[in-house]
């Protein structure tokens, strides 16, 4: 049908568990977007993945009705995956929590090619290194 | 309860460290407003009012639950930010903050969807609404959801109209693009029979099949494109999409249409009407009607 465009939310959700509360109460809401419908839909969604963070684009179209595509985890999501563990360092400087090895970084890079900009590989793997050092995490 | 936002502007390259460093402090979620997916969805949908800003810089925003210690958490979210700047993975800006009021957010959407009168017989009716029938009133049951077609954008209203003293009992309608189903499931309540709809989109066929469902109305809802659906000749031909697509149909509406039948177009803006109507003369599809609502039109043509 005639689908014109009046809003594009992006938004990363812990997989299975989106409420109405924030963020997605806030976001879109001032859409008038039917919340419950797109917490079920998403929750059913990403059931497969839970504990992982999915992050959903939203489209809402002028008639308030909407649709959603699903993205590929954040960097830093997949990091704390690849290493087992559940916070990043406070103080990444000082204090490291964990180390890729560079083929770990190769395998985040290529999960994440689709969506991020880079212009190949080596540049996508060195976003996925930035990402690391800012969480106290070492990259080969 | 109450919840402080906290939305920092950041250079893409630090959206990832930041969306973390702001999940771990919420223990939830959060938005990216990122100019880029307003770029990358312009070829995909009418896009007409989204300004997309600087595509090097995003938005990150998360909502921190006012209770326990809120400037405590604010202080190690401000920490975790000096450690990404240190890092160089590109500026991250001072957060700002604000205040924002917990909602019934689950509800509030629902304020703007009312029982709906569209012509002179049909009534849209939300599932948490009431409304009084009166004699010779048609109810569509519908509530708006993930799939177009809510009754309330004009390019739907200009057709539910048109449907009203278009559908005669019995007549054979083919749906191209049927989204929601509202104009099959009109069509069917106005008496046509057998009504097929169609659309490209799985999640359209379900929620279609669902609303058919609700509405206690038969409609054959299937996947696919119009010209490969096999179907009868039809009495009736309705296509709510774009113009661009219902000129690129106009070859298989016709063929799959009985002489004298009728072809109920829309979703054309204001500035495509003499092209598709020019494009429905020459498959000979003859304009009979043309009607404008809010820049939007919608063409009833009949085949010769």
């Amino acid at each position: 049908m005639a689908k014109k465009v009046t809003a594009i939310v992006k938004l990363a959700l812990p997989a299975g568990k989106a409420t109405p509360a924030p963020p997605v109460g806030p976001a879109l809401g001032q859409h008038g977007v039917n919340i419950m419908g797109f917490c079920k839909e998403y929750n059913e969604r990403t059931k497969e993945q839970a504990g992982l963070v999915i992050p959903v684009e939203i489209t809402v179209f002028e008639d308030r009705s909407f649709t959603f595509i699903l993205k590929t985890p954040p960097a830093a999501v997949l990091i704390k995956k690849a290493l087992g563990i559940e916070t990043a360092s406070g103080t990444p400087n000082k204090k490291k929590v964990g180390k890729l090895t560079d083929k770990q970084v190769e395998e985040i890079a290529k999960i994440k090619m689709p969506d991020l900009n880079a212009a190949s590989m080596e540049a996508a793997k060195s976003m996925v290194r930035g990402t690391a050092r800012s969480m106290g995490v070492e990259a080969e | 309860m109450r919840y402080l936002e906290v939305a920092i502007r950041c250079q893409r390259e630090a959206a990832d460290a930041v969306g973390n460093a702001v999940a771990e402090l919420t223990g939830g979620g959060y938005a990216v407003d990122d100019p880029m997916d307003i770029i990358q969805n312009r070829a995909s949908w009418e896009i007409t009012d989204l300004v997309a800003g600087d595509p090097a810089w995003v938005v990150v925003k998360g909502w921190l639950a006012d209770e326990g210690d809120v400037e405590g958490a604010r202080i190690r979210l401000e920490e975790r930010l000096a450690s990404i700047r240190e890092l160089g993975l590109g500026t991250v800006e001072a957060p700002a903050y604000s205040w924002v009021q917990e909602e019934d957010w689950a509800n509030a959407w629902k304020a703007y969807f009312k029982p709906t009168r569209v012509g002179e017989r049909l009534v849209i009716i939300p599932s948490w609404e009431t409304f009084e029938l009166q004699e010779g009133d048609l109810p569509l049951h519908l509530d708006p959801g993930m799939a177009f077609g809510t009754g309330t954008h004009p390019t739907t209203s200009l057709c539910l109209r048109r449907l009203e003293s278009v559908v005669t009992p019995g007549m054979r309608v083919l749906d191209v693009g049927t989204g929601s189903g509202i104009l099959a499931i009109a069509s069917a309540r106005l008496g046509a029979a057998p009504v097929v709809g169609i659309d490209i989109d799985p999640v359209a066929v379900r929620v279609a099949k669902e609303n058919a469902e609700r509405n206690g109305v038969e409609i054959d809802v299937r996947a696919g494109t119009l010209d490969q659906v096999e179907t009868d000749e039809c009495d009736l031909i309705i296509a709510n999409i774009i113009a661009s697509i219902i000129i690129e149909i106009l070859p298989d509406v016709a063929s799959r249409m009985k002489k004298g039948g009728k072809f109920l177009a829309s979703g054309i803006i204001a500035e495509k009407k003499q092209a598709v109507a020019d494009a429905m003369t020459a498959t000979w599809l003859l304009p009979v009607e043309i009607r404008e609502e809010g820049g939007w039109v919608a063409i009833l043509a009949t085949k010769a």
